[in-house]
C-alpha cells in the first residue's frame, strides 16, 4: 500500500488488521501533525469516529481516530494514548466539523479536555458534577444507591426475617405435633388390639 | 445574535409526533421561520456502552439489538462480526447467506417504517397506515424465523442461532412479490404525489461538497450523487457475490433522499431473490464456541462497518484478554445527522418542515445516547 511507504518516511508502521482495516499507533505529540498529514497529504477527508477507551490499569486513555478517504474502500485507525489525569487532546473541529460533537461527548463521558473547543457544554447529562460516567473508576452501583435510595418501611411493617423465622418454627411445631399425634394414635390402636385379644 | 431579536423559543419534542424518537430541537422562531436550532438529547440515556463493559459476550449480545429500535439487525451483525474478527471465528457460507438475508429483510422493514414517518410528517395520513401494515408482514416472518418481532437476537458470533423454519423461503418469496406490487402503489400515491413533491423538493438541501468532509452518510450522501455504499466498497458476508446497484439522486433535498430510499427497497428485493436462489441447503448454522465464562476476547481491537437502512453503522470493539468486553463504541448515522447536519439545515427553514427534514435524515435518538 502506498500509504505504508509514506508513513515509513515518518518512522511509523501501518499494521493491516484485515482487508479493509489498517492501524497506525502514534505518540500523542505526533497526533495533530499526523492527522493534518492524513487530511492534506493523504486525502483522508472523512473522520468517521473518535473512540475512547479507558485503560485504567495503565493510567491512560487510548484514543482512536477512524478515517476514510474519498474511495471509502478502507478505514485507517490512528491510535494514541494520553495520561488519564488532566487528559488533554487538540480539538479537530476546524478540520472536521463533526469532531465538535464527538469531542463534546468525550469531554462529558471521559473528562478529556479540548482547549479551543467552542462548545464543551452538556451533551446528554445535565449539571453533572461526579466523575465522568464512562471512566472505569466510576462506581455505577454506588451512584445508583446514592441517587435512588431505598424507600424506608412503614411504622407497622413487619420484619421479614423475623416473620420467616416464626413461620418456620410454627411449621416445625405443627409437623412435630402431627407426628406425636400419629404416634399416639398408633399406640392407642395397638393397645386396643391387645385388649381385644385378651378379652377373646 | 442580532438575528435572534424578537424571536420566540419553542421546543420541538421530545413529546411531539413529528420527532423521530426521544430527542428535542430547541427552535428560535421569527414568525414561522427558524433562526436557530439546537439539538438536545438526554431523555433516553440507557448507557448501553457502560452496561456492555461489565458483561460477557453472551450477556452483551442481548443488549446490542436495543441500541436502535427501528433496525436492530445491523447492530447484531456489527457485534457478531467484531467478536469474530477479534477471536478469529470463521462462519459457514450458509450462516453468511442467512445473515445477509436478515439484514436485507430488516432494511425493507425499516424503509416501510420510514415511509410512514415521512408521509405522516406532511399530513398524508393514509400512507403510514398502509406502510405500517406492510411492515408487519415482514415482522411476522421475523417472528417465525427468530421468535421476536422487533428485537431478534439472531446473528450470534459464530453464525446464527437457528436454521430456517420449513417453508420460510416460500413465504419470503411470496412477500417479495407482494412488496414489489405495493411499491408500485406507493409510487403512485406517495412518491408521485403532488403534495409530497411540492413540500419536499428544494427543502433540506445538502451540498455534495460538504458530504464527505462532514461524514454525512447513507441516503444523505447518495441523495447528493455520491455513489458509495459499504456493501459495495467494503463487502462483508456475501454481498460480493450478489448483483445490485447503488441508487443515487443529484438534488440533495428531502425528495431526492426519498427516491433513493424507494430505489433501495427495490434493490433489497432484488438481493433477497438472489439469496433465495443461491442459499446453500447444507452448512453449519452456528460454529462451536467456548462456553459462556470461557469465551475470552484477546487484548486487541477492531472496527467494523455495516450498511444499515440509514447509512453506515460502525462499531469499535476492544478486548483485554478476559471474558468481558473492555470497550464497545457505537457510531451510527444519527449523531452527526442530528447535530452537525440538522442544526444547519433547519436555519431559515419553516416550522412546518422540521419533522419532514428530520425524518429524511434517518435519525434514531437511542443511537446518539448509547
Amino acid at each position: 500500500m502506498d500509504l505504508a511507504a509514506k508513513l515509513k518516511k515518518l518512522s511509523l508502521t501501518l499494521e493491516q488488521k484485515n482487508n479493509y482495516l489498517y492501524k497506525v499507533v502514534v505518540k500523542s505529540e505526533q497526533l495533530e501533525s499526523l492527522l493534518l498529514s492524513f487530511i492534506n497529504e493523504f486525502d483522508y477527508i472523512t473522520l468517521d469516529s473518535i473512540n475512547c477507551r479507558d485503560d485504567l490499569e495503565d493510567g491512560v486513555f487510548t484514543i482512536t481516530y477512524c478515517l476514510q478517504n474519498r474511495n471509502r474502500d478502507h478505514i485507517v485507525m490512528i491510535q494514541t494514548s494520553i495520561e488519564r489525569e488532566n487528559a488533554t487532546l487538540p480539538t479537530m473541529h476546524i478540520l472536521w466539523p463533526q469532531a465538535e460533537i464527538m469531542e463534546r461527548e468525550m469531554h462529558e463521558m471521559f473528562g478529556v479536555n479540548f482547549p479551543g473547543h467552542p462548545s464543551l457544554i452538556d451533551f446528554a447529562l445535565e449539571y453533572w458534577n461526579d466523575i465522568p460516567p464512562m471512566r472505569r473508576d466510576f462506581d455505577t452501583l454506588e451512584y445508583v444507591n446514592k441517587m435512588n435510595p431505598f424507600r424506608g418501611q412503614r411504622d407497622d411493617a413487619l420484619d421479614a426475617k423475623e416473620e420467616m423465622k416464626k413461620r418456620r418454627e410454627a411449621k416445625k411445631a405443627a409437623k412435630l405435633k402431627a407426628e406425636q399425634e400419629a404416634a399416639a394414635k398408633e399406640a392407642q390402636k395397638v393397645k386396643t388390639n391387645t385388649s381385644e385379644e385378651v378379652q377373646r | 445574535m442580532s438575528d435572534l431579536k424578537n424571536t420566540i423559543k419553542i421546543f420541538h419534542g421530545p413529546q411531539h409526533p413529528g420527532i423521530t424518537g426521544n430527542m428535542s430541537v430547541e427552535l428560535d422562531l421569527l414568525g414561522e421561520t427558524i433562526k436557530r436550532a439546537q439539538t438536545h438529547v438526554g431523555y433516553l440515556h440507557r448507557g448501553f456502552e457502560k452496561l456492555i463493559e461489565r458483561r460477557t459476550v453472551v450477556q452483551a449480545f442481548t443488549i446490542v439489538c436495543r441500541i436502535c429500535v427501528p433496525e436492530p439487525d445491523p447492530n447484531e451483525e456489527n457485534f457478531a462480526r467484531a467478536v469474530e474478527n477479534l477471536t478469529g471465528l470463521e462462519i459457514s457460507d450458509k450462516a453468511k447467506y442467512i445473515r445477509t438475508m436478515v439484514l436485507e429483510m430488516q432494511r425493507l422493514a425499516t424503509m416501510f417504517l420510514w415511509m410512514g414517518g415521512q408521509a405522516g410528517s406532511i399530513g398524508l395520513g393514509l400512507i403510514p397506515q398502509w406502510s405500517i401494515c406492510d411492515r408487519d408482514y415482514m415482522l411476522d416472518l421475523f417472528e417465525e424465523l427468530t421468535g421476536g418481532r422487533v428485537y431478534h437476537m439472531y446473528a450470534f458470533p459464530g453464525g446464527v442461532r437457528r436454521d430456517l423454519p420449513n417453508g420460510f423461503i416460500d413465504k419470503l418469496s411470496e412477500l417479495l412479490d407482494y412488496y414489489e406490487k405495493r411499491i408500485a402503489v406507493y409510487n403512485d400515491t406517495f412518491f408521485d404525489n403532488a403534495i409530497f413533491k411540492k413540500r419536499a423538493m428544494g427543502i433540506g438541501v445538502v451540498k455534495a461538497d460538504e458530504v464527505l468532509k462532514n461524514a454525512y452518510i447513507g441516503q444523505v450522501m447518495r441523495g447528493c450523487g455520491i455513489k458509495k455504499d459499504v456493501r459495495k466498497d467494503m463487502p462483508y458476508l456475501v454481498y460480493d457475490r450478489l448483483d445490485f446497484e447503488i441508487p443515487i439522486q443529484q438534488e440533495g433535498d428531502v425528495y431526492a433522499r426519498a427516491l433513493v430510499r424507494r430505489d433501495e427497497m427495490l434493490q433489497s428485493i432484488r438481493i433477497l431473490r438472489q439469496i433465495i436462489k443461491q442459499m446453500p441447503k447444507e452448512g453449519e448454522i452456528l460454529q462451536k464456541i467456548p462456553k459462556h465464562r470461557k469465551f475470552k476476547l484477546p487484548a486487541n481491537d477492531t472496527y467494523v462497518q455495516t450498511e444499515s437502512a440509514r447509512g453506515a453503522m460502525s462499531y469499535y470493539m476492544a478486548g483485554d484478554g478476559s471474558e468481558k468486553i473492555r470497550r464497545m463504541q457505537v457510531r451510527g448515522p444519527s449523531l452527526i445527522h442530528a447535530y452537525t447536519l440538522l442544526e444547519k439545515l433547519l436555519v431559515n427553514a419553516q416550522l412546518a418542515d422540521v419533522a419532514m427534514i428530520m425524518n429524511s435524515l434517518g435519525i434514531c435518538p437511542p443511537e446518539i445516547e448509547r
